[in-house]
């Protein structure tokens, strides 16, 4: 997908006012409430109309003040997935599922629904009223819906924010795998930066209206890490869980990792906070952390008021936070050796 | 021991209590104050932790609460 928006719009005292162009297969909007993610969205849609400016996607304008060029949302074959997925309630999950694609002529589905809902684990809900699904269920359906309807660009409008918290994650394999399955772009809109970083390659992120940076998911979560008060999110892909005694351990690249907390570990994508990592000069003889890993530090970098230290864990990334002054004792340098010791009860279960 | 955590308390273990996989350790630190733990049964042993035995508390500054009485 190829995608060059340059719009000016205003209404009340938001005034939108940003131009980009992107290139890629999956890319995020990221900013907070307000900030205009929801206002692109709309514009790119046809379900708003800007004052000014232009859309082009492959080429194509979809909207274009100075070519008087203005398609109808239905012309711009762009399907949308919102925060509430709206199924149609009198309809079971099948008919939900079909509804676009049975309104399609043949020549222009581009899905096959028997390839689809595997991919998207529905088969078990094909028989049920959409009433008694769970919310990530129902993204589901509503994905697979639009997905069905053949769209040329799909935008996720933070598809997760109205899942709990235990299990929102969860919807992330079936979206990986489906937007790699059936190759239709993504743009996907959140306020979260680990979900942009697990679903994007990479991000416009939008301040008050305006496009404040086009970088990497991973980059904007470094840049943001000191700033926010949750440190940065490593992302860990843990494999091979076995438990022993009620602790689990699990391999993350050539290592062995100890969790506990974790109800029956399943192989997945785990998060470790950046301040759940300490930094010891030499191996210590003896402490109640379970994982002590052998690193090497790449480099130091500012991260607000406290020094973020990237760690290189044989192959395996980890950024660990600490203060200015444990950074001075500890004589950090780039090149040199570090043990990272992290407790049992600190990695949290995404997927 | 040189390590990056800014709070490195010394103390006596006060107890130990056993749950199903992890254990809660009381440090005593001079003065009185008492400090909790929760690690793995599996660190007990390994670090031999004992009632009365001496042991650090070790805590990262970013993982300290403050509050103050109104």
């Amino acid at each position: 997908m190829k995608l060059d928006v340059d719009l000016e719009k205003r209404f009340g005292s938001f005034h939108w006012s940003a131009g980009f162009s992107v290139e890629g297969e999956r890319v995020g909007v990221f900013g907070p409430s307000g900030s205009g993610k929801s206002t692109l969205m709309h514009m790119l849609a046809g379900l708003l109309k800007p004052d000014s400016g232009s859309i082009y996607l492959d080429g194509e304008p979809l909207f274009d003040v100075g070519r008087r060029v203005n398609l109808s949302p239905q012309k711009r074959r762009i399907g949308v997935v919102f925060q509430q997925a709206h199924l149609f309630p009198h309809l079971g999950v099948e008919r939900n599922l079909l509804f676009g694609y049975n309104r399609l002529p043949k020549e222009e589905r581009k899905v096959d629904p028997a390839a689809l809902v595997p991919v998207l684990g529905l088969e078990p809900l094909m028989g049920r009223s959409v009433t008694t699904l769970s919310g990530g269920e129902r993204q589901r359906v509503a994905l697979g819906r639009t997905l069905l309807s053949s769209p040329r660009l799909i935008l996720m409008d933070e598809p997760l924010t109205g899942l709990d918290a235990e299990r929102k994650y969860q919807i992330i394999p079936y979206l990986k795998k489906v937007f790699a399955e059936f190759g239709i772009p993504l743009l996907f809109i959140s306020h979260s930066l680990n979900e942009m970083r697990l679903m994007t390659e990479q991000v416009l992120e939008l301040t008050q209206g305006k496009l404040s940076a086009q970088i990497s998911a991973d980059a904007l979560a470094l840049r943001r890490m000191g700033s926010t008060p949750d440190g940065f999110t490593n992302l860990m892909e843990l494999r091979a869980p076995q438990v022993n005694d009620g602790l689990a351990s699990c391999r993350w690249g050539e290592q062995e990792v100890i969790l506990s907390g974790v109800n029956d570990p399943t192989a997945g994508m785990y998060a470790l906070s950046s301040k759940d990592i300490t930094l010891f000069k030499r191996h210590p003889e003896a402490t109640s952390a379970r994982n002590l890993f052998r690193c090497k530090v790449v480099r130091l970098f500012a991260a607000g008021r406290r020094t973020g230290v990237e760690l290189d864990c044989q192959g395996q990334r980890l950024v660990s936070q600490v203060v200015a002054d444990a950074a001075r004792d500890l004589e950090l340098v780039a090149g040199g050796d570090v043990v990272a010791v992290i407790k049992a009860s600190a990695f949290r279960r995404l997927y | 021991m040189k390590l990056s955590a800014r709070n490195s308390l010394q103390g006596v273990v006060k107890t130990i209590i056993d749950g199903a996989v992890n254990a809660e350790v009381v440090i005593e630190l001079p003065g009185g104050v008492q400090i909790t733990s929760i690690v793995t049964k599996d660190a007990v042993t390994a670090l031999g932790l004992a009632v009365g035995k001496p042991a650090y508390a070790i805590i990262k500054a970013s993982n300290v609460m403050i509050g103050v009485d109104h």
